[in-house]
């Protein structure tokens, strides 16, 4: 036995040398080009990435309607699963470019590679294992996203990248405008003059503390958010509390889940209207129950924040149509007609 | 191997199972232990072959304590044959017989190890049932199958525990007759726990009689198996004569009513 | 039948399991030739050859095709390939192990706890980014995981040790280790403060095989292999202790020490695996299965089988698995627990003999 046990552990010791061996001279960089020039950026992971400019080919695994908004939607190659929001509104060839990935934890490593790009632009679901492959092939990764607080820093970091700055720029001054708009106007208000809020989401009683974006959404729209402080970040709360705190306003956050059409958004309304613990609130009473699509809540934010703000104030947003906003961003950034339903009534 | 019990003594947490047990097996001997359910047979056999730790005392094996011998070595002298088997997976005739050679196997099964098992098996006279699987065996096949796992031990003391309970009148008469032949033949010596008592009479040299853990009896058979004795110990009137075979044959006649008390004050 | 013939009986039928394992390694090198040429990109059959070849005999000076090639070949699809029968094969063999250390055909290693353990400390890692050693960051839920799967055994062995280590105390403490972990995880998942978090733990669950890298393997190999070793030393133990405790102390076996090591051993194999893939189900249960099926309860022959077939389940459903809907796949831990759904029906209907009783 213990000659056995000594061959057996030469063989192996033996395989692992072997396998090293191999390992070191497994990894095949690309050539490197004759020197171009480097632009340098810092992602949301804090890595410093380095991309040789000028991109000529872009994967997106997120982003991808920025880069269509900046103008270079003819340098991607390959993109994500993209909303039915998204795809109505980008021009028709990025929708014939191929899926190479169902969202970032989830990329198909062989098709990437295949594509040659010069860029990937993934989230926060891309595995470390991944991104190493892919840098270890010479293709640079911003791992990053486009909420607050990365938004802004993220979209100008492309703009440097795509040589658009002055669209980039465009963008984010047109989407703080909204947002000043917004908070001056509701500076001066009192907390009395400010509605109480029940925010849901994903299902029934499913709300949204503080530190989350939803509740940022709800105070930077005037409103008070009764689920502030409640120890969970996404808290389900108990339908006798949300009785209890009796509020002005009931927010439902609808997704392509619910359905898209007029009719579900009714549905979705017409249920929460007829829940038994809400029926003595306010809200249900003055039919104060608005449901608002997430592409507006959260991808849009200034379209969402001036829905949010005419709900709760209609007497300071009353030259505000949110609609007519929402359809003219799109028109002026994606040059395409709006349509569907993203918030009711 | 000369093996001696000196004060042996084992409780199962505060229930006293044996108390100072003394006794002594001698070469090739054949020594049964009787005794009433729960006396302590099968604690004793245990705490031979230290399956169970004694409290107490201690198991001489030609002078050296068994407690200091290794498992290994230990399993080299002693073969235990328990009352009942289970496999909880199938195994071949072959490969449990095979077992009993562990403690000289280190991998490989040699030609040596393999000429020994099939000797044991046709000794036993079960060798058309190698290939056959343990659990799908008859009582008395299992038997003999255990039986010759602990042969293949080459032990040299032989530990039983009811070797005879699960086997009809034939098998019973076979196994013991081979038993006894065994310890005549080679260096063996057998213990062997029983409830039958006059195949216990029959097939020992030596017996001792087991009563709430403690040596009741010991002796040759016809001193022990005495009708007062069978009835201090296992609370029965029987007649006891003796048999064409010269060896006691007892007959159980009708158990005593209200309980052994009785006879212990008239002791 | 004299003795000549018994003994024949013996060596034939040891020939015959040798031969269906070595049967089953020819299969699962074909799978590893067929696996290699298929893949979303491009490179098939003879591409694949020529960038292996190229590599194991230089001096041939093959070409080995373009660089994309290369890297899809020996980056993407070869770590993945070899990830596949390492876990195949420790699942596997760990599956088996504990199967005979337990005396229980239906364990297997996750019966420790450690699956639910390993879950718990990847996402205390991803959720909370918190974690026990703070080594190199990318591999923090990877080290979570390992440390609390280790953490999870000795907390099985100190509790069965109470009672003294028998299989009984084992699987109870090994539920109980089981659900304290699986209720920590569902806390962690309802307090995450971002919904991707969440998500990311749920994925992480999964299983799957797609971030295999060459580094990867170089850590785990080493422990699957010493681990898949000493247990294999073990066969003879296992055999005996099937008898029972007490037979098995009478033939010189200290069951309850041979249980807690290879209790151990398995556990680490396993955990060590799936700190990287996640929990992948019924390989380990599945592949020792089979295996006795076709070559009987000696392991000394069980556990190369099982290690075997293991690899082969293994790399078949993963290569499945990252074809079926191209260029998505489908996590390989949902795979293999569909597997074991019709498995364990036919176990059920089976009327051939019995594994146990």
């Amino acid at each position: 036995m213990r000659k056995r046990t000594v061959v057996l552990s030469a063989i192996i010791i033996v395989l692992v040398i072997v396998a090293l061996a191999y390992t070191i001279n497994l990894y095949v960089p690309f050539e490197t080009a004759p020197q171009k020039e480097t632009i340098t950026i810092i992602d949301n992971t804090g890595v410093y990435v380095e991309v040789e400019v000028p991109v000529e080919r872009i994967i997106s695994i997120m982003a991808t309607e920025i880069i269509c908004l900046l103008g270079h939607e003819d340098k991607i190659v390959g993109r994500s699963l993209l909303s039915a929001d998204v795809e109505a509104i980008l021009p028709p060839s990025i929708l014939d470019l191929p899926v190479v990935a169902e969202s970032s934890f989830s990329p198909n490593m062989e098709l990437i590679l295949e594509l040659e790009p010069d860029l990937v632009l993934v989230d926060e679901g891309l595995s470390s294992e991944n991104r190493k492959t892919m840098e270890d092939a010479g293709i640079p990764v911003i791992n990053d996203m486009l909420m607050e607080p990365r938004r802004k820093i993220f979209i100008k970091n492309l703009g440097l990248i795509l040589g658009a700055e002055e669209k980039a720029n465009e963008f984010i001054d047109y989407e703080e405008y909204y947002e000043n708009l917004v908070k001056e106007r509701i500076e001066n208000l009192t907390t009395s003059e400010k509605p109480s809020v029940y925010f849901e989401w994903y299902m029934s009683w499913f709300s949204a503390s503080a530190g989350s974006e939803f509740h940022d959404m709800l105070v930077d729209a005037g409103g008070i958010n009764i689920a502030a402080g409640e120890p969970v970040l996404y808290p389900t709360l108990s339908p006798e509390y949300v009785a209890d705190e009796n509020p002005d306003f009931i927010i439902r956050m609808s997704t392509y889940l619910d359905g898209e059409d007029l009719a579900a958004f009714q549905t979705l309304r017409d249920e929460i209207l007829s829940r038994p613990a809400l029926s003595e609130s306010k809200a249900v009473k003055e039919g104060k129950v608005c449901v608002i699509k997430n592409t507006v809540l959260v991808d849009r934010r200034p379209i969402g924040l001036l829905y949010l703000a005419k709900w709760f104030h209609p007497s300071l947003f009353e030259d505000i149509d949110p609609a007519a906003v929402h359809e003219q961003m799109i028109q002026q950034f994606f040059g395409a007609d709006l349509e569907g339903v993203f918030a009711y009534p | 191997m000369k093996l001696v019990i000196n004060g042996l003594s084992f409780s199962y947490n505060s229930i006293a199972a044996l108390k100072d047990v003394e006794l002594e097996l001698g070469l090739n001997e054949v020594l049964s232990i009787v005794g009433p359910n729960g006396s302590g047979k099968t604690t004793l056999l245990k705490c031979i072959d230290r399956i169970l730790k004694p409290n107490q005392g201690a198991v001489l094996i030609d002078g050296r304590d068994a407690a200091n011998i290794g498992l290994d070595e230990l399993a080299k002298i002693i073969g235990y044959v328990p009352q009942s088997s289970t496999s909880t997976f199938p195994f071949t005739v072959f490969d449990v017989v095979l077992m009993g050679r562990k403690p000289y196997i280190r991998w490989s099964v040699s030609e040596r190890d393999k000429e020994i098992i099939a000797e044991i098996l046709k000794f036993l006279g079960i060798s058309e049932l190698a290939a056959r699987y343990f659990n799908e065996l008859s009582g008395g096949e299992q038997q003999k199958v255990i039986v010759a796992r602990a042969l293949a031990q080459q032990p040299q003391i032989l530990l039983l525990d009811e070797p005879t309970s699960n086997l009809d009148i034939k098998h019973q008469l076979e196994v013991l007759s081979i038993i006894k032949g065994l310890t005549q033949s080679r260096q063996l010596s057998v213990i062997m726990a029983m409830h039958d008592l006059n195949l216990a009479s029959r097939f020992s040299d030596k017996m001792a009689m087991l009563k709430h853990g403690c040596i009741f009896a010991v002796g040759t058979p016809k001193s022990v198996l005495t009708e007062e004795n069978i009835e201090s110990v296992y609370g029965v009137k029987s007649h006891v004569t003796n048999s064409v075979l010269d060896r006691p044959q007892v007959t159980p006649i009708a158990p005593i009513a209200t309980g052994v008390e009785n006879s212990e004050e008239s002791k | 039948m004299n003795t000549t013939e018994v003994k024949r009986l013996y060596t034939e039928a040891k020939a015959r399991k040798v031969l269906a394992i070595l049967s089953i390694f020819v299969v699962l090198l074909i799978a590893v030739v067929i696996s290699i040429s298929l893949g979303a990109g491009s490179p098939r059959f003879a591409e694949a050859m020529q960038v292996i070849f190229s590599k194991l005999f230089p001096f041939l000076e093959i070409d080995p095709g373009s660089k994309i090639t290369q890297v899809i070949i020996l980056d993407i699809r070869l770590p993945r390939i070899v990830l596949a029968i390492m876990a195949g094969a420790g699942l596997a063999v760990s599956g088996a192990t504990l199967q005979g250390v337990l005396r229980n055909p239906l364990v297997s290693p996750f019966i420790l706890g450690i699956s639910s353990a390993a879950g718990f400390g990847a996402a205390l890692a991803i959720a909370l980014g918190v974690g026990i050693l703070m080594p190199f960051k990318g591999y923090l839920e990877v080290f979570n995981a390992f440390i609390f799967s280790v953490i999870a055994v000795f907390m099985v062995y100190g509790i069965a040790r109470i009672r003294g280590i028998t299989p009984e105390s084992v699987i109870l403490a090994g539920v109980a280790i089981n659900y304290i972990f699986s209720a920590m995880l569902a806390l962690i998942q309802y307090i995450a403060p971002e919904h991707t978090a969440v998500r990311a733990v749920v994925y992480w669950l999964l299983g799957r095989l797609s971030n295999a890298n060459w580094e990867t393997i170089l850590l785990i190999l080493p422990i699957v292999l010493v681990a898949t070793v000493l247990m294999m030393r073990h066969s003879w133990d296992m055999n005996v202790m099937s008898l029972g405790e007490e037979v098995a102390i009478s033939l010189g076996v200290n069951s309850r020490r041979v249980l807690a090591i290879c209790m151990a051993l398995g556990a680490l194999a396993t955990a060590s695996i799936i700190s990287f893939t996640g929990v992948i189900g019924f390989i380990c249960l599945v592949s020792p299965h089979i295996a006795r099926m076709m070559i009987g309860s000696d392991h000394r022959f069980l556990l190369p089988c099982s290690i075997v077939l293991g690899a082969l389940l293994l790399l078949c459903s993963d290569t499945f698995a990252r074809l079926v809907i191209m260029p998505s796949e489908i996590p390989v831990g949902i795979l293999t627990s569909l597997i074991g759904v019709p498995f364990f029906v036919y176990l059920l209907l089976s009327r051939r003999r019995l594994f146990w009783h």
